[in-house]
């Protein structure tokens, strides 16, 4: 099945119209004031210092990169749910190895204390 | 089937391509160069699938093989990720040029 | 009208493309391989392909480009400007990437009257999903499981790394 291009057009020009009437319109209604205090991360406290480009705790990416792993195994279970009936007990033995290797890495990462929020 | 002929895919499939190349060779940020990478595996994908699309389609070979390079793409960055934040732990900077220093 | 929106997707890669290996701020360079990326799940739309252009759009713009805008943010170098390339280096580059465009090119533009084999199958997701746990002729369940492998690996080589690189 072809998807018909109009559908994709309106789509992104809907999608493109919607934000952008939003702001505009917030843009023309709302009250604006400007002030320096106004711009600075945090109005009250002692001043800020340094620029907004703040560095993280380096450690959290561990999180992302599992996230991003078990993201592909998920995109992989989708078509499979989708002919999980039809398919029976074969599907369903495939499956099982494939998230009983998966479930070994998310023992492993268990296991080493990646999951910890420290 | 969509009235484009294949020639307009491949040939955009293969600028981007070389134009990844050219961002591998001439990038010397580590970042910038993975994304360089990201893109050659992307016009790889794209072509596989207009091949398929336009040459086989009684079959999805093309499709399946874009559908494994992007997981193969997923499992690269994130490892290229680690490598990346562990060099900049120990040499606190990215550049690819200024890490000339193996472990003794 | 799908003409009008491929040579548009195919302007949008192109431009962004090239903005995405000459531009001098690496957050930007993200920003446009994402467009690039999302033009090519549009292609992948075009062509039919939908699941795969799904699949495009949820682990390469969605997850991909997210990890790499985080570890961008993490080695706090968002800010930071690039440095041009040397002019010898620019130079090669061009080189080596011309001559292989060129090459590309005229042997596709000389050789690209293949046979069409067979007649249309859709791409749906239930074909997709047979075809991934069907272990018989145009089925692929020994790289679906090597996938569970491979990302397997990636796991441990991901925690190995970031644990030895904390002590």
């Amino acid at each position: 099945m072809v998807m018909s291009s109009e559908n994709l057009v309106i789509y992104f020009i809907s999608g493109i119209v919607l934000v952008g009437a939003g702001i505009l319109v917030s843009h023309f209604f709302a009250p604006s004031s400007e002030n320096l205090q106004k711009s600075e991360t945090f109005e009250c406290g002692i001043p800020t210092r340094g620029t907004s480009w703040f560095q993280f705790k380096v450690g959290y990416y561990l999180f992302a990169i599992l996230f991003l792993i078990f993201e592909v195994e998920v995109v992989f279970l989708f078509p499979w749910a989708v002919v999980m009936k039809e398919s029976g007990t074969s599907a369903f033995i495939e499956i099982f190895i494939f998230l009983f290797i998966l479930g070994g890495g998310l023992l492993y990462a268990w296991k080493k204390n990646a999951l910890r929020w420290e | 089937m969509i009235h484009i002929p294949i020639t307009h895919l491949i040939s955009i499939s293969t600028l981007m391509f070389f134009i990844g190349i050219y961002g591998f060779i001439t990038r010397k940020n580590l970042f910038t160069i993975l994304m360089s990478t990201e893109l050659v595996l992307n016009a790889g994908a794209l072509n596989f699938v207009a091949f398929n699309k336009y040459f086989y389609p009684d079959n999805l070979q093309g499709h399946f093989f874009a559908l494994f390079i992007i997981s193969v793409a997923a499992a690269e960055a994130a490892l290229a990720i680690a490598i990346i934040i562990a060099i900049y732990r120990n040499f606190k900077n990215i550049d690819a040029e200024k890490i000339n220093e193996m472990k003794y | 009208m799908n003409q009008v929106v491929f040579y548009f997707l195919s302007a949008v890669i192109l431009v962004f493309s090239l903005l995405t290996v000459t531009s001098s701020r690496i957050l930007r360079a993200a920003v446009y391989l994402l467009f690039v990326l999302i033009a090519t799940a549009g292609i992948y739309f075009l062509l039919g392909y939908n699941f795969l252009a799904g699949v495009q759009l949820t682990l390469y713009a969605g997850g991909i480009i997210v990890l790499i805008i985080f570890a961008i943010m993490l080695t706090g170098s968002a800010g930071e400007k690039l440095e041009r390339p040397s002019l010898n280096k620019f130079l090669l580059a061009i080189l080596i990437s011309l001559i292989g465009t060129v090459t590309s090119l005229i042997l596709f533009f000389a050789y690209h009257s293949f046979p069409v084999i067979g007649n249309e199958i859709p791409a749906t997701v239930k074909m997709v999903g047979a075809s991934l746990i069907n272990p018989g002729d145009n089925g692929y369940v020994l790289p679906f499981e090597l996938i569970s492998v491979l990302l397997l690996a990636a796991i441990v080589g991901a925690i190995v790394i970031a644990k030895k690189a904390t002590r």
